[in-house]
């Protein structure tokens, strides 16, 4: 079974066609790596999928229903989370508040109760709390509970950010770049998380450039390139796919990264 | 117990009450009593506005329109029409709600400089209607609005109006701080926080201005209603652009995403321009120097900079 579906997808900004009839799917249980080199259109992928972007042609399905033309905060309620390239965790509230915002669909009710802080409300708040506390342990986060943005460490903030996307039950997880920016033993943290994350039955999709993660975490990896889908398969053919290298040892003479996807 | 003193639900809750009590004892004449009230009037504005521009990151230079709309609402209903005062006052709160409700959506997909021109021809068309329909609103020259009553009571005299203004503000403040804190307030707080991200974790963001745009307004309204009974006068100038920027420099002075905050930015730009009677003439020119100052040397607002001296003063 899939959990998404993504048919002749197209986003052009201006000019620049960032995504070409791309089609793929991914099926349930698996971790499934979108890799390609800087500007293939990957986040723009993610985008297109989470409905940040509305695109120029294409469907997207998730748990096979058609949600191409539908707003970003109902996908998430069908099932889909997201973290950000560009961190994008809420600066006015504190870390703990923060994965209480990706608890939020079970949560909201009415104004009235809310204005009023029912007996009601407050039980579920106290749950949610303590929920949102399992969380921030689950991701390695607990210390920075009642701690702002401003004052935690980066490597905690991109673990902040998982730890408020799986707060949701997501049946589908966007990971873009989890381990960008990242030092070699917190990129192993971090690939220690994405395992967790996948064995308690979330689908993730992740765009990653560090190879050597995309390798071993991944069931099935897609390369994309200049928008168009260049290869896809399992690390093993992938990393033997020859236009796959093509495209990364023209890539390579730009950054050590790409050299990567020779190692095992 | 530390925690309880110093969280706002509890703590800052207290303190803000016993203050707002004693404060009338301690008053010397009417002239400062009646100081006070039109403070505790402002500030009821200033925290539902404050849910607007400091929680939910949205500007209004627009919400003067809606005290005007409860004001005239009140004035009208009750005067020309003879109806009692509280269905007056809730008449003009509904249609003040319903008619945020209405343009809140198309208004607030707007950003930056077009939502504040958008919310600043809303409020000024306010004002230009209350100007033209002479035979309603009495045009430029305004119009009397009948004293406060209910049930046969009139409220009467200063003492009377300080503690209705009080609980007014009183019950704004309590409203707000539960709504700050609910789901729904933190999703208030992630449309400022990051848009994308919100929408991302199911919030649905354009829901959640539209609350914030039309709770706001109806708190105004209401103030409006109450304020215009008191004044006993009200003009289109009460609904005009220049209010709408005072309201604003009291929640970006007092302190934005700070329901004190809110109240004590009303209270000191109240109070100073009535204390310091030379200033009258400059008022608008002191206002645009204090919100220039307060963006410039206090960017946070005056009382969530002192909590942050607090905390790190307390920190070892
Ligand atoms: N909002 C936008 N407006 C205009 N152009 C855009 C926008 N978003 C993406 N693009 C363009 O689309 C192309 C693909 O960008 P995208 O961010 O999807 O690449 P990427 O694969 O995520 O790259 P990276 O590895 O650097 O993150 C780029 O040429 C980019 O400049
Ligand atoms: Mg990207």
């Amino acid at each position: 079974m899939n959990v998404l579906e993504v048919r002749g997808l197209s986003r052009a900004f201006g000019g620049v066609h960032a995504v070409r009839e791309l089609s793929f799917a991914v099926a349930e249980g698996t971790v499934h790596s979108l890799i390609g080199p800087n500007g293939a259109g990957k986040t723009t992928v993610f985008n297109l999928i989470s409905g940040i972007y509305a695109p120029s042609a294409g469907q997207v399905y998730l748990g096979g229903a058609e949600i191409t033309d539908l707003a970003a905060h109902r996908r998430a309620a069908l099932g889909l989370a997201r973290t950000f390239q560009n961190l994008q965790v809420f600066a006015n509230m504190t870390a703990l508040e923060n994965v209480l915002v990706g608890l939020h669909m079970r949560l909201d009710m009415g104004l009235l109760p809310q204005l009023l802080r029912s007996p009601a409300l407050r039980g579920r708040e106290r749950e949610a709390r303590a929920e949102a506390r399992e969380l921030m342990r689950f991701a390695g986060v607990e210390r920075y509970a009642d701690a702002f943005p401003a004052s935690m460490p980066f490597g905690a903030l991109k673990r902040l950010e998982i730890a408020r996307a799986v707060a949701s039950r997501p049946r589908l997880l966007l990971l873009d770049e989890p381990a960008a920016g990242l030092n070699q033993t917190e990129t192993e943290d971090i690939d220690l998380l994405i395992r967790k994350i996948g064995d308690s039955g979330v689908t993730v999709l992740l765009v990653e450039h560090d190879m050597r993660l995309v390798m071993k975490i991944s069931d099935r990896i897609l390369v994309l390139d200049n928008g168009r889908k260049l290869g896809e398969g399992t690390p093993a053919e992938v990393r033997r796919d020859p236009q796959v290298i093509a495209a990364y040892l023209g890539a390579a003479a730009l950054g050590p990264k790409a050299g990567d996807i020779h190692a095992e | 117990m530390r925690r309880w003193l110093f969280a706002p639900r509890t703590g800052g809750f207290l303190v803000f009450l016993v203050l707002a009590v004693a404060l009338p004892f301690v008053l010397p004449n009417a002239f400062f009593l009646d100081v006070a009230i039109l403070a505790l009037f402002n500030a009821s504005i200033c925290v539902g506005l404050n849910l607007l521009i400091g929680y939910a990151g949205q500007i209004s230079l627009g919400h003067a329109g809606f005290l005007g709309i409860g004001a005239y609402a009140s004035a009208i209903l009750t005067g020309t029409f003879g109806w009692p005062a509280p269905l007056a006052l809730a008449a003009g709160a509904a249609a003040s709600g319903l008619l945020a409700f209405a343009v809140a959506r198309p208004i607030l997909r707007l950003r930056g400089h077009y939502l504040a021109m958008a919310t600043l021809g809303l409020g000024v068309i306010v004002s230009i209607v209350a100007n033209t329909e002479r035979e309603l609103t009495g045009g430029p020259d305004g119009m009397a609005v009948e004293p406060l009553s209910f049930a046969g009571f009139v409220v009467e005299g200063e003492a009377a109006w300080y503690w209705l203004a009080l609980v007014l503000l009183a019950a704004t403040v309590w409203l707000t701080i539960n709504l700050v804190d609910s789901p729904l307030g933190r999703g208030l707080r992630a449309v400022h926080g990051s848009e994308v991200a919100a929408r991302a974790c199911g919030v649905d963001t354009d829901r959640y201005k539209v609350i914030a745009f039309t709770v706001s307004a109806v708190y105004a309204s209401v103030v409006g209603s109450l304020g215009a009974h008191y004044v006993g006068f009200i003009t289109p100038a009460d609904a005009g652009f220049m209010r709408s920027v005072e309201y604003v420099t009291m929640v970006v002075l007092g302190g934005m995403a700070s329901t004190f905050g809110a109240v004590v930015g009303a209270v000191i730009l109240t109070a100073l321009p009535q204390l310091l009677s030379s200033f009258q003439d400059y008022e608008h020119l002191v206002f645009g120097l204090i919100l220039m100052l307060t963006m410039i040397f206090l960017p946070r607002g005056v009382v969530p900079s002192c909590a942050a001296l607090f905390r790190r003063r307390r920190a070892p």
